[in-house]
């Protein structure tokens, strides 16, 4: 790494100019005076480790406007970068710019690594104002040149710091006349520590005098005691004489004044008993008009039910004449009339009976009209039947026919046909289901249905003898011929079939005629029936079921309406009997209370009971407060003779109270109050004895319970182990880092005694060079800021004793061995010097540049002067040099 | 011959024990361990109960010190009426903690509680039912220093069925302990006793099985070097034949672990050790656990715990989570004991400053005086400020950490 320029941007007198480019091993760069070449070297500092405030001691270098600003342009064999840095907090924000090659944002700090800003001022970049600074730093904190020193050792630390380490730390363990080191503090803790504990032992050690001790308290305690409950029952005693007579002498003045004021009562109380004196023959009667006030409500209802029953009845009266006249019969007569449940029973089912048989009577007349009227029909259709045949159809037309068919049979077969008898069933059924009915209306006494039974029985019996009539055969005349013969059966087939159709609607014809005749008998005898039975029930002949339902019905609720009027009668009367009677109690009762006669009215009945209510409660209430009058004086009475005698009881009480002190004679209170506050006294003093013994003794039992119990002491002498734990290992401490700070102080002191380091031996050549072999040794004892040199005769000299030049020379040299033995340390920090050859004669600075020139090819080395002379020398001693002319400003 | 001889043996309650050269800064443990002694004494009771013991024995130094502390006497006193109680007698001999003639708070024991005389070997016949069941020997200290062989005192009388002798002794002078009435196991022989019930040491031990001779040691280790299990002896002997069997006690565990750190590379390592070595701990124990660790091996590590207040931090860290635990853990102290990984041979034949720091050490190492000299000009203001002999460096261990820490700083970053 090379420093290739140094730039400007605003610094000093500098305003955007450039140093550069520096070659990369020596450069000088000639100048006159106010060329610049201090403010460049100054910039390089600045750039690298900050711009000074105002209020340090360096130069400023404040531009005519704005802020300073410096950039320092490195170059690598890979690339090229920019450190720049303009002024501000801190110093001034740093940055780093690549111009050619890889990132490099570290470079500053590769850059400055290891080296301070003191360190460069020194070393680094320096004047021959700082020329003496190598030496004079050197009792600083940052000592070069034992850094250095550590470094030709290949120590990163420098023994000097180890030391100074070793020794802090050493020292914060113990010093010899350090109060707060850690040792001192131990031990005081460990006194502190062990003086408690005397003081535990010794209390340990008092351990058994202290129980006897507690054993003599606690005898005292118990005399303490036993004198303290003494002096306390005294006083407690007179104490309680002492309120006691206080009591009795207030009970006395009490029941003064409780006499006065009850005897002040008792006057005002019989006063008032006498005012008061109540109504007695309201009080004699209070039984009665407590009764009847109590039945009042009861007489109101009752003249009130009277009232509405007489109402009702005249009403029910009414009633009962509108029902009598509705059922159109006189009313004798129709109270009288037997219209009870059977008779209605009788008239209903006559009723019904009558209207079945009508019925019954009607639907038969008209079935034997319409089989009259197809027999006769039938019958027209006869002679049309029988004409063919040649016969009239006469009575005997049915044996006829059969004589002509016995003929035509004769006729045909040779052989005549007999004849057949026939029963009629339907009519046999009917005779028998007639019989039956008849024998069970006789055997029920039902009459009307054996009468009734009697229509079947003689319509059946007419039937099946008409069956047995029908047997006679009729004559016939028959053709000769065969188609005679049957024509002829065919016209007495129709004829017998003709003549079957009328016999057949004949017999209907009849059967229906008898049925409606019958039935025609019968409705008439059940109307007959009816009518007698009305008559022998009261109602008058030719009474229609219907209207002896309805005549039964009126009377039935005549009957009711005449019960009812006379319920309505009976109750009238009955309270009608109540409101009389509760009338002349009340009238009783006020004759005697109000000294009044005659009649009360009902409605005044109420109006009095009250009277005589209000005339009961003022009487009582006059009779209670009487009797409350009384039961005041009597209690008065027995209050004012106790209160008497507790008044005697009190002053005798007092008395002996006094007596029991010995105050028999001008005894008083203050007396007794006298022996009290001397009792208390007394009393005070034995409490106080033994409060005094108790305390004492509870701090000595508490003193041994602690002794007992407490691990203090214990705890102590962990505290003690711990201590002395901590204190041996702060001695071990102190020891060992002592004695290693020892260990490299011994050795460092050899090292300076045998063996100087490779940076010295560097800078003692140099310099034995630069002087021509005047001066051939060099010593930079460490711990010191001397130094010293030898000359050819090993004579001593400090720097002080040196010519400036020689002294200048010396400085040179030490830092050229210095940087020479560097290595790593601060790689690409070049080495600035700004005239520093100037004071040197002729061949010393012929040896310095020869220095120089052989340094430069380890570091690069920028070299400004202002002076020709050491340009061309250092041309000539290394021609390799980069040179550059530096215009003044 | 009835029901077998039943009783416990203990020894050495140190009631009150100040547990010296513990660093306990958390309030709990110190809590804990002030009451550790009356907790193992309390579990003793208990045994003795649970196991029908016919009577316990103790064998010496109940309190800690001769000015026996209140507190101790009382509880001591409580226990033994506990006892009582249960009909159990108890044994007693005083030893060198807490000799007769020393200091007494007055407080009366209860009647079961029997103390050896300091003058004479004493003899006690025990009965059970009104028969005899054992005769018991004993002898107390007078004074702590008690320097005369009270063994060869004890002489089995004719007709005991059982003799057991209680005796406070360091027999055979045992390295660590005081040498208390000193005397040998042919001094025990002779006594002719079936069971020596001795105190002094700390450490549970059966020391001869013919006779049985036995340590119980203490109910509760007293400092961080009596690790292991602590308690007393349940002895049972049935016709001639004796019987013991250990039964722990303690109330708080000690432990002393090792962490090998050669292999660690960074401060979580060191955390990781001391974690594993915690765990370690309390893994074997049932009860509450103080433990040591020592760091050590060649590490890089080394330098790192250089650091102040590096091992601190971890330590106090582990202390927080291993309190945490149940039962806790408290870490006493983390040393440590590791090199730095650095190779001193190669730098000791390196011509630079480090090898002028080996071979300055070296010189330092191989003269003792020199060596002394260096440490004491260094120490010596403190020392005598700190005026305790027992805190003098080693100085050939500090001289060689001196060394490393020195090394460690000089070649920080560096790897060599």
């Amino acid at each position: 790494m090379r420093l290739r320029r140094i730039e400007a941007a605003s610094f000093g007198a500098l305003s955007e100019r450039t140093l550069g480019d520096f070659g990369d091993g020596l450069t000088v760069v000639l100048g006159p005076n106010e060329a610049g070449k201090s403010t460049f070297t100054a910039l390089t500092r600045y750039v690298l480790y900050g711009f000074p405030t105002a209020r340090e001691k360096e130069p400023q270098y404040a531009p005519a406007s704005g802020r300073r600003a410096g950039r320092l342009v490195f170059e690598e064999d890979d690339g090229r970068w920019v450190v720049e840095r303009t002024e501000g907090p801190h110093g001034g924000p740093v940055a780093v710019r690549t111009l050619a090659g890889a990132t490099r944002s570290a470079l500053h700090t590769e850059l400055t690594q290891g080296v301070s800003s003191l360190a460069y001022k020194i070393v680094f970049g320096f004047g021959l104002d700082e020329m003496a600074a190598i030496e004079s730093q050197r009792s600083s904190d940052d000592n070069i040149i034992a850094r250095l020193y550590a470094a030709s050792v290949g120590l990163r630390t420098s023994p000097q710091d180890v030391r100074a380490q070793l020794e802090r730390e050493a020292d914060e363990y113990f010093a010899p006349r350090g109060r707060s080191k850690r040792v001192n503090e131990l031990l005081t803790e460990m006194r502190d520590i062990r003086a408690e504990i005397r003081t535990i032992r010794d209390e340990g050690a008092a351990f058994a005098d202290d129980r006897e001790r507690l054993s003599a308290l606690e005898a005292r305690l118990a005399a303490a005691a036993e004198e303290r409950a003494g002096r306390r029952a005294a006083h407690a005693v007179l104490a309680s004489a002492v309120s006691s007579y206080e009591e009795r002498i207030a009970q006395i003045e009490e029941r003064d004044h409780e006499l006065t004021d009850l005897r002040r009562q008792l006057k005002t109380a019989e006063d008032a008993l006498q005012r008061e004196v109540p109504d007695d023959r309201v009080l004699a009667a209070a039984a009665e008009i407590d009764a009847l006030v109590g039945d009042a409500s009861v007489y109101a209802q009752n003249l009130a039910d009277l009232r509405e029953a007489t109402a009702e009845a005249s009403q029910a009266e009414r009633a009962l004449a509108a029902a009598l006249a509705e059922t159109g019969i006189p009313p004798e007569r129709a109270l009288a009339l037997e219209a009870g449940p059977d008779l209605l029973a009788a008239v209903e089912e006559a009723r019904d009976d009558l209207r079945r048989l009508e019925a019954d009577r009607d639907a038969r007349a008209r079935e034997a009209e319409r089989l009259s009227v197809i027999a006769m029909r039938v019958e027209s259709q006869l002679h049309s039947a029988f004409e063919p045949l040649g016969i009239s159809p006469g009575p005997d037309a049915g044996r006829v026919l059969d004589n002509f068919a016995a003929e035509l049979d004769a006729v045909e077969s040779g052989a005549s046909a007999g004849t057949k008898s026939r029963i009629d069933v339907p009519a046999l059924v009917m005779l028998l289901a007639g019989l039956a009915s008849l024998v069970a209306g006789l055997i029920l006494s039902e009459m009307v249905v054996a009468i009734i039974a009697v229509v079947p029985v003689l319509a059946g019996a007419f039937f099946v003898l008409r069956g047995f009539l029908q047997g006679k055969s009729v004559p016939l005349a028959l053709g000769p011929t065969s188609v005679d013969t049957f024509r002829s059966r065919r016209a007495l087939d129709a004829a017998r079939a003709a003549w079957r159709a009328a016999e057949d609607s004949r017999a209907a014809a009849d059967a229906a005629t008898s049925e409606a005749a019958l039935a025609a008998d019968t409705y008439t005898t059940r109307v007959a029936l009816f009518a007698t039975r009305m008559t022998e029930a009261g109602l008058p002949a030719g009474t229609t079921p219907a209207a002896a339902t309805q005549t039964i019905t009126l009377v039935r609720d005549a009957r009711r309406a005449s019960s009812d009027f006379q319920a309505k009668i009976d109750a009238a009367t009955a309270l009608q009997a109540r409101v009389d009677a509760f009338s002349v109690r009340v009238a009783d009762v006020a004759s005697s209370v109000f000294s009044t006669l005659g009649v009360v009215e009902p409605d005044a009945v109420s109006g009095l009971i009250g009277r005589l209510r209000d005339a009961l409660a003022t009487a009582r209430e006059a009779g209670a407060r009487h009797a409350q009058h009384d039961d005041t004086v009597r209690d008065l009475a027995g209050r004012i003779k106790a209160s008497e005698e507790r008044h005697v009881r009190s002053k005798n009480e007092a008395m002996a109270i006094l007596a029991q002190r010995g105050l028999e004679e001008n005894g008083s209170l203050d007396a007794l109050r006298e022996q009290l506050a001397i009792a208390e006294a007394g009393s005070r003093d034995a409490d106080a004895v033994y409060d005094e013994v108790a305390a004492e003794r509870s701090r000595l039992q508490g003193t041994l319970d602690t002794l007992s119990s407490e691990d203090r002491g214990a705890q102590l002498r962990l505290g003690e182990a711990s201590v002395r734990e901590r204190l041996a290992d702060a001695v071990d401490r102190y020891v060992v880092t002592a004695t290693a700070a020892r260990i490299v102080s011994r050795a460092q002191e050899r090292y300076e005694r045998e063996r100087q380091p490779e940076v010295v031996k560097r800078a003692e050549q140099i310099f034995r060079t630069m002087t021509g072999d005047r001066y051939v040794g060099l010593s930079v004892p460490l711990g010191s800021n001397r130094l010293e040199v030898f000359d050819d005769h090993s004579a001593a000299k400090e720097s002080a004793q040196l010519s400036r030049g020689t002294a200048e020379a010396l400085y040179l040299a030490l830092r050229l061995g210095l940087i020479s033995q560097l290595g790593d340390v601060g790689p690409g920090l070049p080495l600035l010097m700004d005239d520093v050859l100037v004071n040197l004669d002729p061949e010393r600075r012929r040896g310095a540049a020869m220095a120089v020139a052989d340094l430069a090819r380890e570091r690069q080395i920028v070299l400004f002067t202002c002076h020709p002379d050491t340009a061309e020398l250092l041309a000539q001693i290394a021609p390799d040099r980069t040179q550059i002319t530096l215009d003044r400003c | 011959m009835g029901r077998p001889v039943r009783f416990i043996h203990a020894a050495d309650l140190h009631l009150d024990a100040p547990f010296g050269g513990v660093d306990a800064q958390d309030a709990r443990v110190r809590d804990a361990l002030a009451s550790s002694t009356y907790r193992a004494l309390e579990s003793l009771v208990a045994l003795c109960i649970e196991r029908g013991a016919d009577f316990l024995v103790i064998s010496g130094d109940v309190y800690n010190q001769a000015e026996r502390r209140v507190r101790s006497q009382i509880a001591f006193a409580k226990a033994a009426s506990t006892l009582e109680h249960a009909g159990i007698r108890v044994f007693v001999v005083h030893g060198n903690h807490d000799p007769s003639s020393g200091w007494s708070a007055g407080i009366a024991m209860p009647g079961n509680v029997t103390v050896f005389a300091d003058d004479r070997v004493e003899r006690f016949a025990v009965e059970r039912d009104g028969e005899p069941l054992c005769a018991l020997y004993g002898r107390s200290y007078r004074r702590s220093a008690e320097t005369t062989n009270l063994a060869k005192g004890f002489k089995r009388e004719i007709g005991d069925t059982v003799a057991i002798g209680v005796l406070h002794t360091n027999v055979g002078g045992r390295p660590g302990y005081d040498d208390y009435a000193p005397c040998t196991l042919e001094d025990l022989r002779s006594g002719g006793m079936d069971y020596w019930a001795l105190g002094h040491i700390h450490k549970p031990e059966i020391l001869s099985e013919a006779p049985f001779a036995v340590y119980a040691g203490c109910p509760q280790g007293l400092d961080p070097t009596q690790s292991g299990p602590r308690g007393c002896f349940e002895v049972t002997i049935d016709d001639g034949v004796v019987a013991a069997e250990f039964l722990p006690l303690a109330a708080i565990g000690w432990h002393q672990a090792e962490a090998d750190l050669t292999a660690a590379t960074r401060l979580d390592d060191v955390r990781d050790a001391i974690a594993a070595a915690m765990d370690a701990a309390l893994a074997a124990s049932s009860v509450p656990v103080i433990v040591r660790i020592d760091l050590t091996g060649r590490s890089e590590v080394h330098a790192s715990l250089q650091a102040p207040g590096a091992l601190a931090a971890l330590v106090d860290d582990a202390r927080e989570e291993a309190l945490g635990f149940e039962p806790w853990a408290w870490i006493d102290r983390v040393r440590d004991r590791t090199r730095p990984a650095i190779d001193i041979d190669a730098l000791r034949s390196a011509e630079d400053f480090t090898g002028d720091v080996v071979r300055l050490a070296d010189e330092l190492l191989a003269d003792t005086d020199q060596g002394a000299a260096f440490v004491d000009e260094i120490a010596s203001a403190l020392l005598d400020r700190v005026a305790d002999p027992s805190l003098a460096p080693d100085v050939v261990d500090v001289l060689t950490r001196a060394r490393d820490l020195a090394l460690d700083r000089l070649l920080e970053g560096d790897a060599r």
